[in-house]
């Protein structure tokens, strides 16, 4: 199923992910672009970032569109996050003996995942992405063909609500 | 809107809640010169405040005083504190119904006579046969603009979203499909647009289109000069003289100051959770367990619709979000036929939610993520849903339980909002998501999956009419058994929830109470 081209996708974002090049190369590369919270604390922002990413993952989509959401958290909850995190590597050094974003498989980190799913570290962070990263309009249109408003383009009366073709059959 | 009664007029008629029930009793009452004052918990809202934004209406509009939600079902466990999603605004939840405007059936009336009992089902008759509901339908029906016959607007043209359910059901031998009946206008009718077919019915029709007591009754009953609507007035008890009439309602203002309105008669409208609610908190040395509760029925036999969606992914996009949000219905399974292993019926109803929405109801349970939900949602712009909209038994136990300790921020008791399924209503919902199945897979779906219930909008039995005192809270008028004054506005009354969507049938209702308060206070009895 996955491509060669998603696959090389994922290896380069999987290598930006990992600990010590994030934690190095941001300084550099993308990190203005990055919200306020995540440049404070880059290593703990690349290591929820890979979590948020492991719970809704988009390959296209951008990492802005998870930090944006998520990285709030290291101040709101940090603690919370921090202790998860941790937990996380432990459960994961434990498994593959290694942290958890240097497992490279992704069917892998959502079986260590759905161990923790039940606890408040995970679901405070799936209950913030899922509202975040599928409320923000940027994302909609260009990786889920959904509109958005349109009552201010005059609804879709004339503009394609009744026209599908149902030629599939 | 200038018109103010005085806190001590005890000429008014004082209404709790101004949505269907309230909204258009205030209105009716009005138009035969009768004064009302409206106690709307919720703020009013503008045209304006309308968005095409689910959660930010959510946010908005929604009632989210503290509830608890209990019982044996997957709400307790993925909304523990929101059982029911509906509104706390001028227009109540017709502000976010859907506009799906269906008669009750002839038999609905008599479930019980028609099927006997039925072990765990607390089953009982309305008082009132659909013959004499039937004016008042149609009357209901002008009223709203409902597509269809007795309004001669057309039924909406069907949208991809039905298209797609309706061919699905056409191969699966279904004939009675039909994009209506909407309270949604196909052409420009009663001084409102036409719909536009914009989406996003449920956060509020930004054009008018779809009826809702916010811009059609509430401020025509304001421009009679003969009602007054408070906004931000929470009603906390209603006080009775000693001879145990109703004769005031107190209430909290919009600056948490309690006021005390004086009444002549007191309406009760707050939806099923709220009214119940209301006359419990009443409790008083004359009626230890409420008001109007010497049958014990108050607060009980709440009923939700039995309800499950099924959502499928198609070929090719199908952009369920363009158009109205409920579309069309499908009737062939709305009978009554003990053959299929379940008494009552059920509507499937072609059904939309945009992204944001979808994104959390899917599965709102803790497991639900990962590759395959993500997987799902790349294809949002393929699917199609449908909500299955069926009877739901009464049972006593289901209900409106007053917490012991925990207090809302007006000093009330947090509601405790119960229920369970019957394993009637479990039959039902299986069948019907096996029939929703089996459409999609008649129309070539790539895949079919089941979503859960949502929080529900569809509160129904908590304050049931009931030929006999001792069955039930109001008789055949909405009128409490117990208090002569008193009466129930909303679909509390309901005594079965039917396999339709209720709005229609609570707007029936208060437009016939309202005919019977006029008639006897033209008699002098109120």
């Amino acid at each position: 199923m996955t491509t060669t081209s998603s696959t090389t996708l994922s290896r380069r974002r999987f290598l930006t992910l990992t600990g010590t090049l994030a934690a190095g190369s941001l300084a550099f590369s993308a990190s203005t672009l990055w919200p306020r919270w995540a440049r404070a604390e880059p290593e703990l922002a690349a290591r929820l970032l890979r979590l948020g990413r492991d719970i809704y993952p988009h390959e296209a989509i951008a990492d802005r569109y998870y930090l944006a959401p998520l990285t709030p958290l290291l101040e709101s909850q940090r603690e919370l996050i921090a202790a998860g995190l941790d937990d996380l590597d432990r459960r994961a050094r434990a498994a593959h003996g290694r942290d958890y974003a240097a497992i490279e498989s992704g069917v892998e980190r959502e079986t260590l995942l759905r161990e923790i799913q039940d606890g408040e570290f995970f679901q405070t962070v799936r209950n913030t992405l899922v509202v975040g990263l599928y409320d923000n309009q940027e994302v909609w249109q260009p990786y889920f063909g959904y509109e958005g408003s349109s009552w201010e383009k005059g609804g879709y009366i004339g503009r394609g609500y009744n026209d599908l073709v149902i030629d599939w059959l | 809107m200038s018109t103010r009664f005085e806190h001590d007029d005890d000429g008014v008629v004082v209404i709790i809640g101004s949505g269907a029930g309230g909204g258009t009793l205030a209105h009716a009452l009005a138009r035969k010169g009768i004064k009302s004052v409206v106690l709307e918990a919720g703020k009013r809202y503008a045209m304006e405040d309308i968005e095409n934004d689910e959660w930010a209406m959510f946010e908005k509009i929604s009632w989210l005083d503290e509830r608890i939600t209990a019982g044996p079902r997957q709400l307790t466990e993925t909304f523990p504190n929101l059982p029911a999603w509906i509104v706390k605004g001028v227009g109540g939840s017709t502000i976010h119904w859907a506009g799906v405007a269906l008669r009750f059936q002839p038999h609905e009336f008599r479930l019980h006579s028609e099927v006997g009992d039925i072990a765990g089902a607390n089953l009982l008759d309305w008082p009132i046969s659909y013959d004499e509901l039937e004016p008042y339908y149609v009357q209901a029906e002008r009223h709203m603009g409902v597509t269809g016959e007795v309004t001669g607007m057309p039924l909406h043209d069907w949208n991809n979203n039905f298209m797609v359910l309706a061919e699905g059901a056409r191969r699966m031998g279904y004939e009675k499909l039909r994009a209506g009946p909407m309270a949604i206008n196909t052409r420009p009718y009663d001084d409102r647009s036409q719909c536009m077919q914009a989406g996003f019915c449920m956060q509020g029709c930004r054009f008018g289109a779809k009826w809702s007591t916010m811009y059609t009754d509430i401020p025509r009953a304001e421009a009679t000069g003969y009602c007054e609507v408070r906004p931000n007035a929470m009603a906390l008890t209603i006080e009775h003289d000693e001879r145990g009439r109703a004769n005031a309602v107190v209430y909290a203002d919009a600056e948490g100051n309690v006021q005390r309105q004086r009444a002549r008669a007191v309406c009760v409208a707050g939806n099923s959770i709220e009214s119940p609610r209301l006359l419990l908190n009443s409790h008083s040395s004359l009626f230890p367990d409420g008001l109007a509760n010497s049958s014990g029925q108050v607060g009980r036999n709440y009923m939700t619709h039995a309800t499950a969606c099924v959502f499928a992914e198609m070929p090719k996009p199908v952009n369920m979000h363009r158009g109205t949000t409920f579309a069309g219905i499908i009737s062939d399974e709305a009978r009554l036929d003990r053959s299929r292993g379940f008494v009552g019926g059920y509507t499937l109803e072609v059904m939309s939610l945009g992204l944001p929405f979808f994104a959390k109801f899917m599965d709102p349970a803790n497991g639900g993520w990962g590759r395959d939900y993500a997987a799902i949602l790349e294809k949002y712009d393929h699917l199609s849903g449908v909500w299955i909209c069926g009877e739901d038994l009464p049972m006593e136990q289901n209900g409106i339980n007053l917490h012991d300790t925990r207090k809302d921020q007006y000093g009330l008791p947090v509601p405790i909002v119960y229920k369970g399924d019957h394993p009637n209503d479990e039959a039902l919902r299986r069948h019907g998501q096996q029939q929703a199945r089996s459409c999609y897979d008649a129309v070539g779906a790539v895949q079919v999956f089941d979503v859960p219930d949502f929080p529900t909008s569809h509160n129904v039995g908590t304050n049931r009419m009931s030929a006999r005192p001792e069955d039930g809270v109001v008789n055949k008028w909405g009128q409490t058994h117990d208090i002569d004054n008193l009466f129930v506005s909303d679909g509390s009354q309901f005594t079965s929830s039917g396999a339709e969507n209720p709005t229609l049938t609570i707007v029936a209702l208060a437009l016939r109470q309202a005919d019977h308060i006029a008639e006897r206070m033209s008699r002098g009895e109120l």
